[in-house]
């Protein structure tokens, strides 16, 4: 059955002791599924959480070892690359806001647990921009990115700093001033962000977001997002922190509302309510989803995004690509940057991409 | 010409996290850091330095400069001083060792 | 049943449609292809491995096709896919049986962290594994393949796989040879079995022998490791074994891991323990029945 098929990953993160039921064939599927969503840490830290792990045939046991070996190595290396940014910015800048990954490993959260990281995002007031980049070349850190076009890009279209990469560690860090590109259709003021952040215990200068912010940070990332390979994965953070959030406050729900309509961020709060209730049954209260609802899209176009946005959370494998999922995935690319960009910038940028920078032996 | 004053201090960022071995075939000494995750190769003049750390928890660039030329048994001239100081600064620069 | 109790057609049918399923060491591999010479050199080279069931798990997925464009015709190319992902570049349609080994060391390399994986050969006497690491062109696989071919056991010949344990878990697939090696093995052992040459890849002329029908017949027995031998070819050289310091073998031995980094302080103190279990040594030779007369006089330390 092929709707079994798409949603067998997802199935497998709401229900971990159905997995005990699949045969080899399909443990074989889902090993391979969960691997391309880079959720294979992930679902092997659900199976252990509920005993289930060490039932599975050591075989299938093996992968989840393999997969969690590099989740651990990627653990440390995060921490201590953290280590190394506060070194370099002391004195420098007094304050820094952690972002996503970086965020959820420092502050321990449960989103933490079982996932790979690659770059290092952080936040610091526009004002203290200069100072931070100053420091961090000093501390080793060089733009990545030397095409000259890149670099406009980044800094006089996207007022962005292209990302900055370590000489010897080769780790990549993203400097931001704002949480979306100034040149994108909403605004949420990084003033009010940083004004809210929470400091860090035990690191002096690192703070996070407070929760509701960085849910929807996490929210407004995914559904701003053009590329989808980690759509799932995407997701399944945004489940993660809506349960832990609301588990810890009864008025996170109420408190998560009224910040989305402050920060003008309620359309995608919307639509990440809509997607982890029903991809991943986060358990949202129905007034939380009925006060959303009044920030949906016009019904025409949200049956259109159902249908893109269906298939951009499934499992970035084979098995779960039909006909429609190409295209599919083209419009959520196009419709990203057009949410980021001024139209004549688009069209430019899409030109310069797809015929003049060299192409990047990404597979 | 040395870099650092007698009197300048060393500690460890976190002493728990490095592990040491060594075998008796060699005068050198292996050192993973579980911080960093680096694994470095200690000549015995830098597992000198480390251990005089470790027994000390702070390291006064005179003491052990002292302490190093005693347990390998060489001068303590400004050919030591100056490798001690190197030695000194790569672990600084490693985040192994912090200047007080 | 093992893949040379299949009949020629059946074999070509399995891999042009379902799969071939194959139990190599401790992983099972499905490899697809409709290549003649990747069907010539699995029969040739796979002929005592063990077949394994149509609806069991699957650790590798692995295919090797033309990829989907003019060099599907025209000087014919070859794609390496893993669960449909192609790795690398396309190669020469004449490389098809030595990338699938490349290949499948890719596969182990990258989706086996349980292991701490060394870039070496290993060999087994009486239990005991002599694991050889060395940088490409130090002789390493030829004098792998003699020795499998005088009284040792082959493990493998590329990929040292040790468990969490210290215990090494072997591998036993063909030993690949490259340029002169080739027809020295040859006249060392002339009833090996040696596939045909594929030319100019990156390492120059490669081939691959049959691993012994022992090594297939033992591969779930594990071993221990007992020394560390850094062997070096030199034309003309003293046939020495020369001690080496464990520390610096420490490092040499991690420079050579795969995947030493990722293990952080559980790989520190696995290496410790195999490094510590092992006499450590330099070996220079330049004759193969020298080389092999020095391993059959090798001791564990006490």
């Amino acid at each position: 059955m092929k709707t079994s098929v798409n949603d067998m990953t997802a199935k497998a993160l709401r229900d971990p002791a159905s997995v005990l039921a699949l045969s080899a064939t399909q443990l074989d599927l889902l090993i391979r599924q969960a691997r391309a969503s880079m959720l294979l840490p992930r679902l092997g830290s659900r199976l252990q959480a509920s005993a289930c792990l060490a039932q599975l045939p050591a075989a299938v046991r093996a992968h989840f070892e393999s997969t969690q070996v590099i989740a651990r190595k990627q653990n440390q290396a995060l921490h201590w690359e953290i280590n190394r940014i506060q070194a370099a910015l002391m004195g420098a800048v007094s304050e820094v806001i952690l972002l996503k990954g970086a965020a959820y490993v420092m502050a321990d959260l449960p989103a933490a647990h079982g996932r790979f990281f690659s770059d290092v995002d952080l936040l610091v007031a526009k004002a203290h921009l200069g100072a931070a980049e100053a420091a961090l070349m000093l501390g080793g850190w060089i733009s990545a990115h030397h095409d000259a076009y890149d670099q406009r890009y980044y800094r006089d279209w996207m007022h962005e700093l292209p990302p900055m990469q370590h000489l010897t560690r080769q780790t990549v860090l993203d400097l931001h001033h704002t949480i979306l590109p100034e040149t994108a259709r909403l605004h949420p003021d990084p003033q009010k962000l940083i004004a809210a952040a929470v400091s860090l215990p035990g690191h002096a200068g690192l703070k996070v977001l407070a929760p509701v912010d960085m849910l929807l940070h996490s929210a407004t990332h995914l559904f701003h997002e053009g590329e989808f390979d980690k759509g799932l994965r995407d997701l399944s953070d945004l489940d993660i922190l809506l349960r832990h959030f609301s588990g810890l406050d009864p008025d996170f729900w109420r408190k998560l509302s009224a910040r989305a309509m402050e920060l003008d961020l309620a359309r995608p709060l919307f639509y990440a309510l809509r997607y982890t209730t029903r991809i991943l049954q986060t358990p949202v209260p129905p007034e939380a989803l009925q006060e959303v609802s009044r920030h949906s899209p016009n019904r025409f176009t949200l049956r259109l995004m159902d249908t893109l946005y269906s298939r951009a959370f499934r499992p970035h494998h084979a098995s779960c690509q039909d006909w429609l999922a190409r295209p599919a995935l083209l419009l959520l690319f196009i419709r990203s940057h057009w949410l980021k960009m001024p139209f004549p910038l688009l069209v430019r940028h899409l030109f310069h991409k797809a015929f003049i920078s060299p192409k990047d032996a990404q597979i | 010409m040395t870099l650092f004053h007698d009197d300048t201090q060393w500690r460890f960022v976190d002493p728990q996290r490095l592990l040491f071995r060594a075998w008796d075939d060699d005068t050198n000494v292996v050192c993973y850091d579980d911080a960093s995750g680096d694994t470095h190769l200690l000549s015995p003049l830098a597992a000198a330095i480390l251990s005089h750390l470790q027994r000390e928890s702070v390291l006064r660039l005179d003491a052990v400069v002292n302490h190093v030329a005693a347990s390998l048994d060489v001068e303590a001239d400004e050919t030591l001083v100056l490798a001690i100081e190197e030695i000194l600064s790569e672990f600084t620069e490693r985040g192994v060792l912090a200047q007080i | 049943m093992i893949i040379r109790d299949l009949a020629d057609a059946e074999l070509r049918q399995r891999l042009r449609h379902a799969g071939l399923r194959l139990h190599t060491g401790p992983f099972t591999t499905l490899i697809q292809s409709a290549i003649p010479s990747v069907a010539e050199g699995i029969a040739q080279l796979y002929a005592d491995f063990p077949l394994a069931p149509a609806d069991g798990f699957v650790d590798f997925h692995v295919h090797l096709a033309p990829p989907r464009n003019l060099r599907r015709w025209i000087q014919p190319q070859v794609l390496f896919l893993h669960d449909d992902i192609p790795p690398f570049e396309p190669l020469p349609l004449d490389q098809a049986f030595p990338m699938l080994e490349w290949g499948l060391n890719w596969c182990v390399t990258t989706h086996a962290q349980q292991y701490l994986i060394i870039h070496a050969a290993v060999v087994e006497r009486n239990g005991c594994a002599a694991i050889l690491p060395a940088p490409p062109g130090s002789g390493k696989s030829t004098l792998c393949a003699a020795l499998v071919n005088r009284g040792w056991r082959l493990l493998s010949d590329e990929l040292t796989l040790i468990r969490s344990d210290g215990v090494i878990v072997p591998l036993a697939r063909p030993v690949s040879l490259k340029n002169a090696s080739i027809d020295i093995i040859r006249a060392f052992e002339p009833t090996a079995i040696i596939n045909r040459e594929s030319r100019d890849t990156a390492k120059g002329t490669v081939a691959h022998m049959k691993p012994p029908s022992d090594a297939l017949a033992r591969v779930a027995e594990t071993a221990m490791p007992a020394w560390i031998i850094f062997p070096k070819y030199a034309a003309g050289a003293i046939t020495q074994l020369n001690p080496r310091p464990k520390a610096q073998t420490f490092m040499e031995l991690a420079n050579n891991a795969f995947n030493y980094t990722l293990h952080g302080a559980q790989g520190f103190a696995l290496l410790d323990r195999v490094v510590s279990a092992c006499a450590c040594y330099d070996f220079t030779y330049s004759r193969l029945d020298e080389a092999i007369n020095t391993f059959a006089e090798l001791r564990p330390q006490p």
